[in-house]
């Protein structure tokens, strides 16, 4: 009992914790140097910054923010005009291409994985055998075919299409989701199943609330992984550019007044304060307990 | 659900935060469009060059068809530009079908894979018809040019821009090339120069060499290092005053640029026929080296050589990549030589050498750079240093106003002609999927970039020249000292083309041309892509990497690679 | 009980299920059979033909394979890069995997500044990459030399010096990695319930102990299942290796993954995409056997963790 307190006591420190606890910081520190670095030098001068490129700004150019605020701009040719893009718009076709496509993506892998482990059926282990193969399948020189289809279809060059060419149940995800359901306990289903409830109404009102979090945390992912893609504009929709893309495009810019590191730097932090107030704001609820187990086919 | 609401809700309120901030103040903002006029919107690739030439030449060609109505209801054109790096190989691979572009001038596309594919308009009368033929009205001008666009193209270029089926479908636009740059001013200040007894000058005023062509007539190569040894003598005595300068650098992010710079060496030692061998596959090797002696001097044979694209791995064998590897082993034998701390440094980018070089001299605590190697068109590149300088400095620091010369390429041993090798795919072409009612238009468009007039504002804009034959006339003048020795040099060096229409281009240019693949080298059972890292981390001499490249490129090597020749 | 009746209402219920099942998994299916099978399945039969030039292929039966071979005698490339690929998995994964455990172990066991450490292994995920290269390179290539030769030390940055290049993109591959393996992590240890983790501590078991012996064992399906991720992306992976030296890395921090994308994103790939396709096909043939091999012995193991709950189940 003594040791129970103590450890309580300690606010969970241990022999390990403490170890890891030293571990922690460096890492912490390996994390915030460069921040730190990156953040005062996007309010250096470039001439500051050529001159010495690790010293503290001698003066805080703090418009360095604004300037990059201002030339986050994307021309995009629409045929009949050229319409430049500015920040706001590029914003809300990020929102509605990442949280959209993250959406639609892990809702695929949610009732896929929760098919697969609620019923018993010999296909399972097709899906499961798609699940490793595509995993570790390397594949080539798809794109044109991929952009093919695409306009086939008409998917080209639309946000809603990024939804749908986005929404496969492939990969990690489907491993976890496929553990949440499996370890739900039976009885919950069971009586619902006695009580006369459908299926989908088992699904809808019983499965769904008890993964919500998992679903959440597996959405945020997926999330900032397509708020970072700056290649679906370059590739899918030439006409939608996102956030990313702005960045990119900032990034390679010729304007004198930005090509330089410092200004980059700054137009990166643009891209990532969003992200970062949101995520701060909700990690909490955002990342929620996943788990997931083994893989049991 | 509720989550996501909330996500949403405050995703939109950044939307709205950024809106508010960004909505009082905009970068330039572009100019309207004109609803009363018909648009032609020229895509242009939003890279180091810009764009800035075309508006140099917008109101002119826009004034030109001002009375002229190309659709109904609308008089005269606005030109529309339309920047984006989509416009170079790869993006145009996978999107040329959704372009909108009418004329667009890209940077790395190969002219005729997309030719062939169909994806370019045929513009064979904007070549060969006179340049004062009006495509839009359909008549010739009594005044203005009488020569066609094909008169100011080379053999090679006509060659290369018609080999799909006889027909033009695209032009050459940017005549670049990989060189060394330096400070006129510094070496005035120090007397860097050569004496035609190979001596230093003592002053400014005192009698220079002819330089590496050996002619004192042309004046602007006068007193610069004629060869490899008066090079590093030279290289020598601006390192003596320590840590004061640096005599070459490079950005340390860009090894690929030093792999190119090779090239360009070993391309003036060989001339123009033994360089574009490398990329057409078809003539003979007159010179190779078959081994190095008891010394280390390699020994050459002049038994000519066939080659094809069978056997195109004998070019390693050139003695110009030799001679380019021994200069890059003399110049990383001395660390004082080069900026060996940021030499190879992933931080130091090719951005940060020319802002170093440009702004060595308004700052005592930076080391001073003598020489940069670079492209030529670093000067676009640099433009945003430039104008902060102007801003700290006054007029005197602009790019107009400082003194930059281009040094040609030392000779291995004696004076003789330059030859640059000139990169490839700088095209520009009329995209095939243009409306009919706008085809006239967009030939009258790219005809009127090539007409003597626009050729000097490109120039004068860029301070680069484009590669066809025109003359400067009054306004070289006008031109900045690092434009003046592009002009200089395009009048008075042979030029060596990478374009080729060769099959073994067509199907493989990127191993052929671009730089990290030009100088694998196996040496004892590793592999090295850059001689320039090899050379700086592991001390690898000139002859170990030239005999490992010629290990790597075997017979057996070479035919695997290349399957469809 | 009228068994016949309860045998029919299950029969009817299975084919319910079946209807329902079908129902649920008929779009993904769709959408991977069009979006995955319909747009691959041209560039995996590109294995089996040749590039005449101008976008055309003709079959080549398995030409492409005997000319693989034939380069993988030929250039050095492969090997090195097979060794790199290697030596990411394994110094990569392992030292990913360790200070994974460990540090969800730290917030598991709710120690200091728990939700700060959470958030911060977090971070590197949600930074755009262009950003995240950035900031390192600058770091290992322009701080350290820095500070070292403010301490009278000349050296070259860790990624300019190739003694250390490879070595220091392992660290930041597994630097940045942490985010979705400590949440999956820690979500595991939260299950674990409080009981065992007393009944053991009652036995006298230290904290290492602790660690070793009830916390990884009642992790151990979702390790096993991020090992078995980790081996399916072993010749996948090309570790951020684009991102630092875009198509011009030097042989010698090459891996697998890296060379196949390269090599396929270079401008006028066409020509080599049927023998890089050999190549893909070739790498999962390896792959996915090792996939279940490890998948099995993982499992072989795995069973002395359930023995081991219950045990402790016992115990309490």
């Amino acid at each position: 009992m003594s040791l129970k307190k103590k450890s309580k006591s300690m606010g969970g420190f241990n022999i390990v914790t403490a170890l890891v606890f030293v571990l922690l910081i460096v890492y912490a520190l390996t994390l915030f140097i460069p921040a730190f670095w990156a953040f005062y030098t996007s309010f250096k001068g470039n001439l500051e910054y050529l001159e010495n490129q690790l010293s503290f700004p001698k003066v805080w150019h703090f418009e360095n923010l604004m300037t990059a605020l201002d030339y986050f701009y994307v021309p995009i040719n629409t045929g009949s005009d050229i319409v430049t893009y500015y920040i706001e718009s590029m914003l809300l076709f990020s929102v509605l291409y990442s949280v959209g496509s993250a959406f639609f993506a892990a809702l695929a892998t949610c009732i896929v994985a929760y098919a697969t482990a609620r019923f018993d059926f010999r296909f399972n282990k097709v899906i499961y055998g798609i699940v490793i193969v595509t995993m570790t399948l390397p594949i080539v020189g798809n794109l044109p075919s991929e952009l093919q289809f695409l306009k086939a279809l008409g998917l080209y060059d639309t946000i809603w299409g990024m939804w749908i060419c986005k929404a496969n149940f492939l990969g990690l995800y489907y491993l976890i989701f496929y553990a949440a359901f499996r370890s739900l306990p039976k009885d919950f289903t069971e009586a619902a199943y006695i009580d006369g409830a459908s299926n989908l109404r088992v699904l809808v009102s019983i499965a769904f609330p008890l993964v919500a979090s998992t679903f959440m945390t597996v959405m945020l992912i997926r999330f900032v992984e397509f708020w970072n893609d700056y290649t679906v504009t370059l590739t899918y929709m030439p006409s939608i550019p996102t956030l990313a893309y702005g960045l990119y495009a900032y990034s390679f810019s010729t304007v004198p007044k930005i090509s330089n590191t410092p200004m980059r730097l700054a137009g990166c932090f643009i891209l990532i304060i969003p992200v970062l107030a949101v995520f701060i704001a909700g990690h909490k609820r955002l990342m929620g307990n996943i788990s997931m187990g083994g893989i049991k086919e | 659900m509720k989550k996501i609401g909330k996500v949403l809700c405050g995703l939109m309120g950044i939307v709205f935060m950024f809106g508010t901030f960004a909505a009082c103040h905009r970068g330039e903002e572009d100019e309207p469009i004109r609803a009363d006029q018909t648009q032609l919107t020229i895509g242009v690739f939003d890279g180091g060059l810009g764009s800035e030439w075309i508006y140099a030449i917008k109101e002119d060609f826009e004034a030109k068809y001002a009375d002229v109505s190309f659709e109904e209801g609308k008089m005269g054109v606005q030109l529309r530009v339309s920047p984006s790096r989509s416009f170079t190989q790869t993006g145009m691979e996978s999107n040329i079908d959704s372009f909108k572009e009418e004329v667009i001038f890209a940077e790395g596309a190969n002219a005729q894979y997309f030719a062939s594919r169909g994806n370019f308009l045929d513009i064979t009368d904007v070549v060969t018809q006179p340049l004062n033929y009006d495509f839009v009205r359909k008549e010739t001008a009594a005044d203005g040019e009488t020569q066609t666009i094909e008169s100011k193209m080379s053999e090679t270029q006509k060659d290369y821009f018609s080999a799909v089926d006889g027909k033009y479908y695209a032009l050459p636009t940017a005549e670049t090339f990989y060189c060394i740059v330096y400070d006129i001013e510094l070496f005035e200040q120090n007397n860097w120069f050569f004496r035609p007894d190979g001596s230093f000058v003592t002053s400014v005023a005192d009698e220079r060499s002819g330089g590496p062509d050996g002619k004192t007539e042309t004046s602007y190569d006068n007193g610069l290092p004629a060869t490899y040894e008066q090079f590093f003598r030279l290289c020598a005595k601006i390192a003596e005053q320590d840590d004061k300068y640096i005599p070459v650098m490079w950005g340390g992010n860009v090894q690929e640029y030093v792999s190119s710079f090779l090239m360009a060496l070993a391309a003036d030692y060989a001339g123009v026929t033994q360089t574009e061998l490398n990329y057409n596959y078809n003539g003979t090797m007159t010179e190779h080296i078959t081994s190095f002696d008891g010394s280390g001097n390699p020994v050459i044979s002049t038994d000519p050589v066939t080659i094809t694209a069978q056997n195109g791995y004998e070019l390693y064998k050139q003695p110009g990549r030799y001679y380019a590897l021994k200069f890059l082993q003399e110049l990383t034998s001395d660390t004082s030589y080069y900026n060996h701390l940021t030499a190879t440094s992933a931080s130091f980018t090719h951005k940060d050498a020319q802002g170093q070089f440009v702004m060595g001299k308004y700052r005592s605590s930076m080391q001073r750079v003598a020489m940069l190697l670079d492209g030529n068109w670093w000067q676009s590149e640099a433009k945003g240093v430039f104008n902060d300088l102007v801003a700290e400095e006054g007029d005197g620091a602009s790019a107009q106003n400082r003194q930059f010369g281009i040094m040609p390429l030392p000779k291995v041993s004696e004076s003789g002609d330059y030859t640059i090798l000139q990169n490839t795919g700088y095209i520009g072409f009329i995209n095939g999927k243009i409306e009919e009612g706008k085809k006239d238009l967009a030939k009258a468009f790219m005809q009127y970039c090539f007409t003597d007039s626009a050729l000097r504002e490109y120039t004068k804009t860029t301070n680069i020249c484009r590669p066809v034959e025109y003359e400067m006339g009054e306004s070289y003048n006008e031109l900045s000292s690092w434009g003046k020795a592009m002009v200089d040099l395009h009048e008075n060096a042979n030029f060596a083309y990478q374009d080729s229409s060769s099959k073994i281009m067509q199907n493989y240019s990127t191993d052929l041309w671009y730089s990290p693949r030009l100088w694998l080298s196996t040496i004892n059972g590793k592999t090295y892509t850059y001689p320039s890292k090899a050379m700086i981390d592991e001390q690898v001499t000139a002859q170990a990497y030239f005999e490992g490249s010629i290990a790597y490129w075997t017979e057996s090597v070479w035919k695997n690679k290349f399957q469809n020749i | 009980m009228d068994f016949e009746k309860i045998g029919r209402i299950f029969a009817k219920r299975r084919t319910k299920d079946l209807i329902f099942y079908s129902l649920l998994i008929a779009l993904p299916l769709l959408q991977f059979c069009i979006f995955y099978i319909g747009v691959n399945l041209n560039s995996l039969l590109l294995a089996f033909k040749t590039y005449q030039g101008d976008d055309r292929y003709v079959w080549a039966g398995w030409a492409n394979f005997s000319n693989l071979f034939e380069r993988f005698s030929l250039l050095t490339v492969f090997r090195v890069a097979l060794v790199n690929s290697l030596k990411l998995f394994f110094i990569g994964t392992l030292s990913g995997l360790i200070c994974g455990l460990l540090f969800s172990y730290y917030i598991y066991k709710k120690a200091l500044l728990k939700n700060f450490f959470k958030v911060l292994l977090f971070l590197p995920s949600i930074i755009p990459s262009i950003a995240l290269v950035l900031m390192f390179k600058q770091v290992a290539d322009g701080a350290i030399p820095a500070v070292l030769a403010a301490m009278g030390i000349t050296a070259r940055g860790l990624l300019a010096n190739p003694d250390a290049t490879f070595g220091t993109i392992i660290f930041y591959n597994v630097w940045v990695g942490f985010g979705v393996s400590v949440l999956l992590y820690v979500g595991a240890m939260e299950k674990i319930s409080e009981s065992v983790v007393e009944a053991a501590k009652l036995d006298g078991t230290g904290y290492f102990q602790e660690f070793i012996f009830i916390t990884i064992p009642l992790v151990w399906d979702t390790m096993s299942t991020f090992i078995i991720v980790a081996v399916g992306g072993i010749f996948v992976n090309q570790a951020n290796i684009y991102a630092f030296y875009s198509d011009g890395a030097e042989e010698y921090v090459v891996t697998i993954g890296y060379y196949l994308y390269k090599e396929t994103v270079k401008t006028g790939a066409a020509a080599d995409y049927p023998v890089l396709s050999a190549f893909g096909i070739l790498l999962s043939l390896i792959t996915i056997p090792l996939v279940y091999a490890v998948k099995f012995v993982l499992g072989k193991i795995g069973p002395a963790t359930e023995e081991r709950r219950r045990v402790v189940e016992k115990e309490k």
